[in-house]
């Protein structure tokens, strides 16, 4: 009996069936998880995770296939396995936790009865048993464990509770596997921490392994032990955490980790993965990822390289396992740009963060860069000041004083609530002020619920503020008649988070790009020369100009509604979290994309985001928004290095944000 | 084993589909084109030739009580049928956007006024709102047109609305308000296409029960007056002679129910190949 092998997948294929097509979900997944172990199973959107994790229960679709290979559970072949057998495995032996808590939890059922559900079932608990052991496991998971409390509905829970009371149902009978399919993706980075410190613990006490489902990688650079990175299908690199950052050998995974923006690579240019995701029924032959690759030769595009060991844990499936470098030289230049000769902070090594702190202290020790409390008492992750006068991020002409763009004073939204019978107003906002210099980024940062978009919406007057007043260029825009706000609206333009939805799904991409400048009345030839010049500038080739919407990815959608915002001129872009849609290896383009159209169309921007090292690596001022209001605002290198709420130190510290991770290993 | 059955049924499926587009199109032309097609005046009575059974000769599907053709009953009554049918949907849709889209975009009082209205309206059983307005307007086919157009307008009224308020916060619509878009072009840009394939599904199905609708009422002796050909009318002479001739009965019923299948599964079909995601 293999004692120290608790879940072996072998050659692993799943294929989908729709219509006369066949999709490759899964096409040679090799995975060994063992006892206690956690692992985090990498990967972007299409790339296979959840079929996998899936597989392991047998939870797939009817029109799904397993084409071939083994799934071994403790001596036990899940593939092969009866029902009822498998029946008796999940849940007692195998569990599973959801993205989305709300959707597996029954609405109708009691908090505590979901819980003794299992206990019963597969324990054989009596009643009372059950319900004390679901007290216990409230306790343990962190919930309140009141009699009232249990006797709750799901609906009454937060969204991190449920997540809670997720974990205790899958915990209930002590599995040895709980498969974790993106548990905290719909979640605050604060919860997401506490969810995942909650997870450990659990681990550590009982023993108990974790295959982690994720796309995040700061989440498994603090938690994992062990990490497989998947793409199109198949499992391309796998290591023990130390060693697959700091020594990456795939391209994609050198690329990926190198993509992540980090507040330590201010300043300089993020590189990015060029192209995207292969849609999984129109994969690459050869190595998936050879059109996506820099360093890829006539070998990649014939055969697909083998899943081999590299040395005794770490196993790659690439020809040139480590071949490609970190140096700007060798990386694909994600956009032609023409001033990026900019010194490259060399991404993995842990040093990195320790380099760019010392550089920073010169420039920042007027704003004090003394280490504010750490709550674990290690150093404070301070950060880069951005070598102004460089020609960087920040404003150019330094000698110049810029004028304000756009100022906020004192805005307050408030709706009314949304009950039938009790109507308590919400607040969304409560007296916000600040204000925008020209050519700024102003990074506005918050939780979910904090009223990021409700300002940004309000700001564009897709809604209208409860009190205060929004001047631009000095122009109150409330005073404004109609016809004048729409000569304004051209100067301010917004992106929204999702692109798929930005666009109308009727209208090709032609006739939407058109539509602005129809509002602006410029003739016919005019705005298709525009519109050419426009799509060739976000990489849009103008032979798709009739294309449909959903031809496009997501990132591609995005750039064609970014070529659109542009057609109006603007000189005020507000960034409504306008890449945390997008699958991580294209962030970066569009993310290089939008500091490059700043710099050719001297834009400002209003940056909004939950991502603090996003916000952190572009902003010259930083906005920080908690529960509508404006609990800190500042020059970047201030707020960064310096906080003064205790909301932004929270943020920062968090060791899930990918930058703290190189100083902060506890784990 | 799956696929195979799938693909039966598929191809089933298209069988009627283009069966019932083969028979509507039939309809529409024996409705343009009556006088050409038609053997005889729907009028024009042989009173030697009473109660023929279906096959006479001269007369291919017989002729009622006073002699006159049945196949050219037929034919002159499809007329009343599809002007009843596509005049009081267009009239309805075209009423339904105007109330719909005003109660979706305008504020609550207003939207709700409008929408107690259409609620009130709809609160009525379909045909006895029908009587009571024919009662006030007096009967003839106009009549039945108009008020068959204002009984539908609510039902296209609330999808419009509905439809308009979701809508409106799409992320499209937001950013073509961001581009400085007038309110109308985004009415008539944005939000009309994206509710047609919802609109185009209703539209099918009111079509038929319009046509049950002008067949019940002309049954009624509230639609068309004799001695006007109406499919509704033929049934309600054939029920004296229903041993005598079942015919009379079974022709001009047969074809109303191919007529109303026709159209629920044209609906339906059209419902299928909209949606994008099936």
């Amino acid at each position: 009996m293999s004692q120290d092998v608790l879940l072996d997948i072998k050659d692993l294929a799943v294929e989908f069936r729709a219509h006369s097509s066949r999709i490759q979900a899964l096409r040679g997944i090799d995975l060994t998880l063992l006892p206690g172990q956690f692992h985090a199973l990498v990967g972007e959107s299409g790339a296979g995770k959840t079929v996998t994790a899936c597989t392991v229960l047998r939870l797939l679709p009817e029109s799904a296939r397993i084409v071939r290979g083994s799934v071994v559970f403790q001596d036990h072949n899940l593939l092969s396995m009866s029902g009822d057998v498998l029946r008796n495995l999940r849940g007692r032996e195998i569990s599973m936790i959801f993205q989305q808590p709300s959707k597996y939890l029954n609405p109708s059922m009691k908090a505590s009865h979901q819980i003794m559900e299992s206990l019963r079932y597969h324990l054989g608990y009596s009643d009372r048993a059950a319900y004390g052991e679901a007290r216990r496991l409230f306790e343990k998971v962190g919930l309140p464990a009141r009699r009232e409390d249990m006797a709750r509905y799901p609906h009454e829970f937060s969204g991190g509770m449920r997540q809670r009371l997720m974990i205790a149902m899958a915990i209930a009978c002590t599995p040895s596997l709980l498969i974790a399919d993106e548990p905290t993706t719909a979640l605050d980075v604060g919860t997401r921490l506490q969810i995942i410190n909650l997870l450990q613990d659990i681990r550590r006490a009982s023993g108990m392994a974790i295959l982690y489902v994720t796309h995040n990688i700061g989440i498994v650079k603090y938690a994992a032990d062990y990490i497989s990175i998947i793409y199109a299908g198949k499992i391309i690199e796998s290591a023990p955490r130390e060693l697959l950052f700091s020594e990456p050998m795939h391209p994609y995974t050198r690329l990926l980790l190198a993509s992540a923006p980090g507040r330590d690579k201010r300043g300089a240019r993020l590189r990015g993965v060029p192209g995207s995701v292969p849609r999984p029924d129109d994969i690459p032959a050869g190595c998936a990822f050879h059109p996506r690759c820099p360093i890829a030769q006539k070998e990649c595009q014939e055969t697909p390289p083998p899943f081999v060991r590299l040395r005794t844990p770490h196993r790659c499936a690439c020809f040139y396992p480590g071949r490609m470098g970190d140096g700007p030289e060798e990386g694909p230049e994600v956009f032609t740009g023409a001033e990026f000769a900019r010194p490259k902070t060399s991404f993995p090594k842990t040093s990195a963060a320790q380099t760019t702190k010392t550089a920073q202290t010169t420039k920042t020790t007027e704003t004090g860069s003394a280490a504010f409390p750490g709550s674990q008492g290690q150093p404070a992750p301070v950060d880069a000041e951005p070598p102004r006068g460089q020609g960087d991020v920040p404003r150019e002409g330094a000698g110049v004083r810029p004028s304000i763009l756009l100022r906020v004073e004192n805005i307050s939204k408030t709706f009314a609530g949304s009950g039938i019978l009790r109507r308590s107003p919400v607040e969304a906002l409560n007296g916000v002020s600040f204000s925008i210099e020209e050519g700024d980024i102003f990074g506005l940062v918050g939780e979910s619920g904090a009223g990021k978009t409700t300002l940004a919406r309000i700001i564009l007057f897709l809604e209208h503020p409860s009190a205060g007043e929004i001047f631009f260029k000095d122009t109150r825009l409330s005073s404004l008649p109609a016809k004048k706000m729409r000569e304004m609206r051209s100067r301010i333009q917004i992106i929204f988070q999702d692109p798929h939805s930005a666009l109308d799904p009727r209208l090709t991409i032609r006739q939407s790009m058109e539509e602005g400048l129809k509002n602006l009345g410029v003739p016919g030839d005019k705005r298709r020369a525009q519109v050419k010049s426009l799509l060739e500038q976000v990489e849009i080739p103008w032979s798709q100009e009739d294309w449909y919407p959903h031809e496009f990815s997501g990132g591609q959608k995005q750039r064609i509604v970014l070529a659109r915002a542009l057609s109006m001129k603007p000189e005020f872009l507000v960034l409504d979290e306008p890449v945390s849609s997008l699958d991580v290896s294209i962030q970066a383009g569009i993310i290089n994309l939008l500091l490059d159209l700043k710099k050719e169309y001297n834009l400002t921007y209003l940056f909004i985001s939950h991502d603090l090292d996003l916000i952190g690596y572009l902003s010259t001022t930083i906005g920080v928004l908690k529960a509508g209001r404006l609990v800190e605002t500042g020059p970047a290198g201030q707020v960064l290095s310096n906080p003064r709420s205790p909301c932004t130190r929270e943020l920062l510290e968090n060791p899930l944000s990918f930058l703290s991770l190189s100083e902060t290993k506890k784990i | 084993m799956k696929t195979c059955s799938r693909k039966k049924h598929h191809k089933i499926r298209r069988f009627f589909f283009t069966l019932s587009c083969a028979y509507l199109l039939l309809l529409a032309v024996a409705a343009l084109a009556a006088p050409l097609i038609a053997p005889y005046s729907p009028t024009r009575q042989f009173l030697d030739k009473r109660l023929l059974e279906p096959c006479s000769e001269g007369h291919l599907l017989g002729s009622d009580e006073l002699g006159r053709d049945v196949l050219s009953r037929l034919i002159y009554g499809s007329r009343s049928l599809l002007a009843v049918g596509s005049i009081s949907v267009s009239i309805a849709l075209a009423a339904g956007l105007l109330l719909g889209i005003m109660a979706g975009l305008r504020g609550k009082l207003l939207g709700g006024c409008l929408m107690l209205l259409i609620d009130g309206i709809l609160s009525f059983p379909t045909v006895l709102l029908v009587i009571t307005v024919i009662s006030l307007f007096g009967y003839g086919l106009a009549q039945m047109i108009l008020t068959i157009g204002i009984v539908f307008t609510p039902v296209f009224a609330r999808i419009v609305r509905a439809e308009t308020k979701s809508l409106m916060t799409e992320g499209f619509v937001e950013s073509s308000r961001a581009l400085g878009t007038r309110r109308l072009k985004i009415v008539t840009r944005h939000i009309v296409p994206n509710m047609l394939p919802d609109l185009i599904i209703q539209a099918t199905i009111l079509f038929a029960s319009a046509i049950i609708i002008e067949a019940s009422l002309s049954f009624l002796g509230l639609g068309v007056q004799p001695p006007s050909p109406s499919w509704g009318l033929m049934l309600k002479d054939a029920r004296s002679y229903i041993f005598q001739a079942p015919h009379l009965a079974f022709i001009p019923g047969i074809a109303l129910a191919a007529t109303v299948f026709s159209l629920n599964f044209i609906g339906d079909v059209v419902a299928e190949k909209l949606n994008p995601k099936l």
